[in-house]
Formats: structure tokens, sequence, C-alpha cells
């Protein structure tokens, strides 16, 4: 979950429950408020009509009339003394009366308390409409909740608003970690923020790349000096050995160990030349790219690997060939398909088969031959040598998957009745 | 015929002269830029054998000016750095041919004596030696009248034995000829025997003066028998 969401989420919690819990204040304060009021008035109306009485005993008599807010009841005394000790100032209580010309129930609030006059008990009561009040309190909570909404509103977008302008430097700096990879110099454009800990961040990253890519290029550097280094005394043992071959008088033994010595110094000097040449791939030191048609190339490899098939007795069928053109260095294309058909010729059977199809996105090679004696995600890695030939230095598809890697194409490899297939998405 | 060997590492130049001047060349050293564009400016070659990287300066430089002197000289540039910026480079500046380090002496020869065939013998591109000839331009071979039919490898295969007259070959080396960076397999090596052994009967059928002969455990050697 993005940080923003993350903060906005908490924030909506937060003010969404503060909301509630400040609506109920609210809700209960003016309510306490407004009762207090009506109470008020209630005690000060009952006391006027208290008054009244005093004046007129009439009123006494009269004082059941529906649209008057009191009426008055005689009591027994022993109602009058329970409700004197019960409620000695009086009690209140909310109800609901049926309002004719409003054709509903409207909230009433009335006052009880008893009364004694010259030995007469009565029970004297005051009421009053809290409809005005109702609406009062619920116009003015509605207005609270739709401000505090608005207001809510307005700090999210604006929280958003001014969390996104902050965290922009560090979305950049993402962007530039994610786009980053150690084997292509790019280059990384920094903004430059006004916030200590993104500034550090952004300095800290730097540092950590500038340390990395030091680190890696001198590996680099260092396999392609080492290489380099040892072409010349490799170059100089080569040649005094072929010297050392014309030699007069030289006996059989000599003959043979001779013999093995300029084989594995021209094991030697030929892992070194390929790994030179995938030091380079990998420093991508082959920059002039040409447009090529794929075909040519492959038919100028299997032309040249022609003898070696008819020799080994295999038959090469192609099955499809389309146009396909590739963008890339030609000498580098040369090296990729015939190290693809090498190993195609290499690791088939006895009168077995290679197919070839191009179609306009993809190269698939495959022949007939033996399983895969192990995991097939190692096919292309370095020194992933299996097969018993002395002769192999298990480089071949590894230079494989680093020039499609430079060229950013696709390859995988299959195995299906019998047929390893190498397709290559380009 | 005059060959000028530019090269810095001692043990190298010694190892090119040792071989070159049994094959009756001619051969001079130069270890520096310096000493080779003097010796260029004095004397007449027949080939320069260059060494791009030299400890004061580009081999590059000489290549340069040789071609200002405007000498009829054969230039095999030699190279360390398996550059495909040095091989274009040295080709587009006039240089007959590239070979990259570390490399076999046959095929050093075989291109040597193939430039300086080149030079001297305008127009009439042919090889002959004993009974065999060679019509290089229409890549066909003749053994006295008859023509010799070849696969495409079975002839190139023939040419570097001419080329390398009476030296042994080592089979490495000619599996790099035949067969360049891809020489890493058995494939290449078994193929390599079928093709000799087929080549060796073909030439004997035809009563070539010349033949192919096995020196054990060392390589080849192209003879007259």
């Amino acid at each position: 979950m993005k940080l923003l969401n993350l903060t906005s989420r908490y924030f909506l919690q937060l003010i969404f429950a503060m909301l509630l819990l400040w609506c109920a204040v609210f809700y209960f304060s003016i309510q306490s408020t407004i009762y207090n009021e009506i109470d008020e008035y209630l005690t000060f109306r009952e006391q006027e009509i208290i008054q009244k009485i005093k004046k007129d005993k009439a009123l006494l008599n009269t004082s059941t009339a529906d649209d008057r807010d009191f009426y008055i009841q005689e009591i027994t005394q022993k109602i009058y003394d329970k409700e004197r000790i019960k409620n000695p100032k009086g009690f209140f209580q909310d109800f609901n009366k049926y309002i004719p010309y409003e054709g509903e129930e409207e909230p009433f609030r009335r006052k009880q308390s008893v009364l004694k006059d010259r030995e007469q008990y009565y029970q004297i009561t005051t009421l009053t409409n809290m409809m005005n009040s109702e609406d009062i309190l619920y116009t003015i909570l509605l207005d609270v909740l739709v401000f505090s909404l608005l207001f809510f509103a307005l700090v999210m977008v604006l929280n958003r608003f001014i969390l996104n302008r902050l965290w922009k430097p560090f979305y950049h700096t993402i962007g530039n970690i994610k786009r980053y990879r150690l084997d292509k110099e790019v280059q990384l454009s920094y903004n430059s923020s006004s916030i200590t800990e993104f500034k550090e961040l952004n300095e800290s990253i730097e540092e950590l790349i500038k340390n990395n890519l030091t680190a890696y290029q001198n590996q680099k550097h260092f396999i392609e000096n080492a290489s380099h280094e040892m072409q010349t005394p490799v170059g100089i043992i080569h040649s005094k050995i072929e010297l050392l071959i014309e030699e007069p008088n030289i006996n059989k033994a000599q003959a043979v160990l001779i013999e093995e010595i300029s084989e594995q110094i021209h094991r030697l000097s030929r892992l070194n030349k390929t790994l030179l040449l995938l030091s380079k791939i990998e420093n991508n030191q082959f920059p002039d790219s040409s447009v090529i048609q794929a075909i040519t190339v492959i038919k100028k490899c299997c032309d040249y690997f022609k003898d070696l098939l008819e020799f080994k007795n295999l038959s090469l069928q192609w099955q499809q060939q389309e146009e396909m053109t590739l963008t890339m260095n030609e000498g580098l294309a040369e090296v990729l398909f015939s190290n693809l058909l090498k190993n195609a010729i290499h690791h088939n059977i006895e009168s077995g088969h290679i197919n070839i199809s191009i179609t306009k996105k993809e190269i698939s090679i495959s022949n007939t031959g033996k399983p895969l004696t192990f995991d097939s995600s190692l096919l292309f890695e370095r020194f992933q040598k299996k097969s018993d030939d002395p002769q192999s230095n298990g480089l071949g598809l590894a230079i494989v998957k680093k020039i499609c890697v430079l060229y950013q194409f696709d390859i995988s490899y299959s195995f299906f009745n019998d047929q390893h297939t190498i397709t290559i998405i380009c | 015929m005059k060959l000028l060997i530019v090269e810095d590492e001692i043990g190298m130049q010694q190892s090119i002269q040792a071989y070159f001047t049994k094959s009756g060349y001619l051969c001079e050293i130069a270890g520096t830029q310096k000493s080779a564009e003097e010796k260029i400016q004095l004397y007449h070659y027949d080939c320069v054998i260059l060494d791009i990287t030299l400890p004061d300066g580009n081999g590059l430089r000489i290549l340069e000016h040789l071609k200002k002197k405007n000498a009829k000289t054969g230039v095999i540039i030699l190279s360390a750095k398996n550059s495909l910026d040095d091989k274009v480079a040295g080709l587009t500046m006039g240089a007959d041919d590239y070979l990259s380090k570390p490399f076999h002496f046959t095929e050093l020869n075989a291109r040597v004596t193939s430039i300086v065939r080149r030079l001297h013998f305008q127009g009439n591109n042919q090889i002959q030696i004993g009974n065999i000839c060679f019509e290089l331009d229409a890549q066909k071979v003749f053994i006295g009248d008859k023509e010799l039919i070849l696969k495409k490898k079975e002839y190139e295969l023939l040419l570097f034995f001419i080329s390398n007259t009476d030296r042994i070959i080592s089979k490495s080396s000619l599996a790099e000829h035949i067969w360049g960076d891809n020489s890493d397999r058995t494939d290449s090596f078994d193929f390599l025997y079928s093709q000799i052994k087929n080549l060796r009967k073909r030439l004997n059928e035809n009563a070539s003066d010349y033949n192919i002969q096995a020196i054990y455990g060392l390589g080849y050697k192209f003879i007259k028998e």
C-alpha cells in the first residue's frame, strides 16, 4: 500500500472517530442546555400558575382543559405525601402528545408537582411543546456534521496534495533506483530536495551506487586485463612450441608430450579468447549496430557448417522462413547463430535432425539429442560443462545468453519429444 | 624476400624471426615505433608483420608512414586486443591482413605467403607445386591436367597445406584455420581427420607429386613424395 494512501487511511479513521465523538458530545451538551432552559421555564410557569391559583381559586377546577399549558388534578393525601418525599421539587418527564392540526404526535415535556391548598391536595402539571427545541437541536447537529465533513474533506485533499508534494523527491529516487542497472551505465538524475532526510537518502544512494559501480568496473576490468595480459605469454609459449615441433630428432615419447602441451596451450588460449569476448560483450564494446536479415546470417552459418553436417550425417530442415530483421552488431550476430548451430550439431545424435524456424518475431533452432543430465536452468551459465567433450570450454551458450541480454532478446530452452529447442524472441 | 617484424615482446620477436628465417625469409626486427619507422625509411621490405601495441606508440602510425612512402610492401597486423576496431582501422588504412594473438605460425606463414604472392605475381593468381596447380580466383585445383573436385573445406585445407609446404602443421592449427573460433569441439577434430584422410587418398589416386604425411604426435607435413 502506498504511503500516501496509508496516511490518508489513518487520518480518515481517526478523524471519523473523532467526528462521531464530537457529534455525540455536542448533541448531549446542546440537549442538556435545552432541557435546562425548558425546565427553568416550566418551573417559572408553575410558580406563575400557583400565584394565580392563590388569587383565583376557580382556576383549580377549570384546569383540565386540553388547550391549556397546565392542568390540576386532585389527589389523596397519601399520594401527596409520597410524592413530596420522592420528588420534593417536582419531577420532569418527556412524553408525546397527539396534535390534531399537525396530524401527528409531537414531543412535549411536563413538570409535575404536588400542591396543598386548605387541606385539599392537588397535583399540578405544567407542560410545554418541545417541537422547536428539537428542531434546533437537529439543525445544529446537522450543520455541525456537514461542516465537519466539509472540513474533513478539505483536510484530506490538502493532506494528499501536501504529501504528494513532499514525497515527490522520494518517488523520484525510487524511480531512479528501479531504472538502475549495475551493468548498464545510466546517469541518474537527482532532484535536489530541501528535505534533510531525502537529501541524505539521495546522497547515501549516490554513494552506494558509486561504490558498487567502482567495484563492478574494477572486477570487469580485472577480467579483461587478466585475459589481455595472459595473451602475450600464451602467445609466446604457443610460438615456442611451434618452433619446437620442427626441431630435428624428436623421438616418439617427446612428440606425445609436445602434442599434449600443444593441445592444452591451444585450449588455454581459446578459453582466454572466449573470456575476452564475453567481457567485451558485457562491456558493450560492440557499438556499431546495423540492420541485418536474420535469415542471411543463419544461412551463412549453415553454409559454414555444411561439411560438418554432412560428416555427422545430420539433416537440416527449414520449417519457416519469414523475413526478420535484427538491429545488432553483425559480428555478434554471427557469433550468436554459429554458437547455436554448433551446439545443435555437437549435441546431436547419429543421423539426427536440426530444424530451424524463423518467424517475424522468433527464431528457434531445435535438434534431436539425449536429454540433459542437469537442470536446464543452468544451461546458459558459464562453465556449466556437463558434456564429456574435453575440447568444449562450456562457454558457448553463456556467450549466446550474453548477446541476447545485450540486445534484450528473450531466450528460452525446452525439451520435447527428444528435441532440444532454443528459442530467441526478438 | 625481406620481412620486417615489428614486435615489442622479445620472446615473440625471436620466435617469429626463427620461424620465418627457416622459411627462407630475411628477417629484421624492430621493437619500437621509432626504430620501425627508421627501418622503413631506409630499406624496402616485401612484408611487414606489425604489432599494434608498441611501447612508444601505435602500430597504425607505422602503417600510415608506410602508405605515405607508397612502397610495394604487404602489411599484416597482429593484435593482442582481438578488437574489431583495430581490424577495421587497419584494413581501411591499407593493411593486407589481420591476425589476432595468439596465432599459429603456420597460419601467419600462410597469410604472409599469400600477401607476398599477391604483390609479386599480379594477374597470374596461380600456385604451382609439383604437378599440383591452384587457380586461386576460380578456387580450382588441378593435378596435371585433371581437375580435382574438392569440397569447400577440403579446398581450404589443401591450400593451407600448400602454403606451409615442408613445415610441420599441428592439428590444432589446422582446426583453427578451418573452424576459427569454432574449433572447440571434438567433432571438428574428427571431421578434420576424416577430411585429411580423404585428401590423402585423393592426392594419391591422382598421382600427385606432393602428399600429406602424418608426423607422429606432432601433426602433418606436406612434402614431396
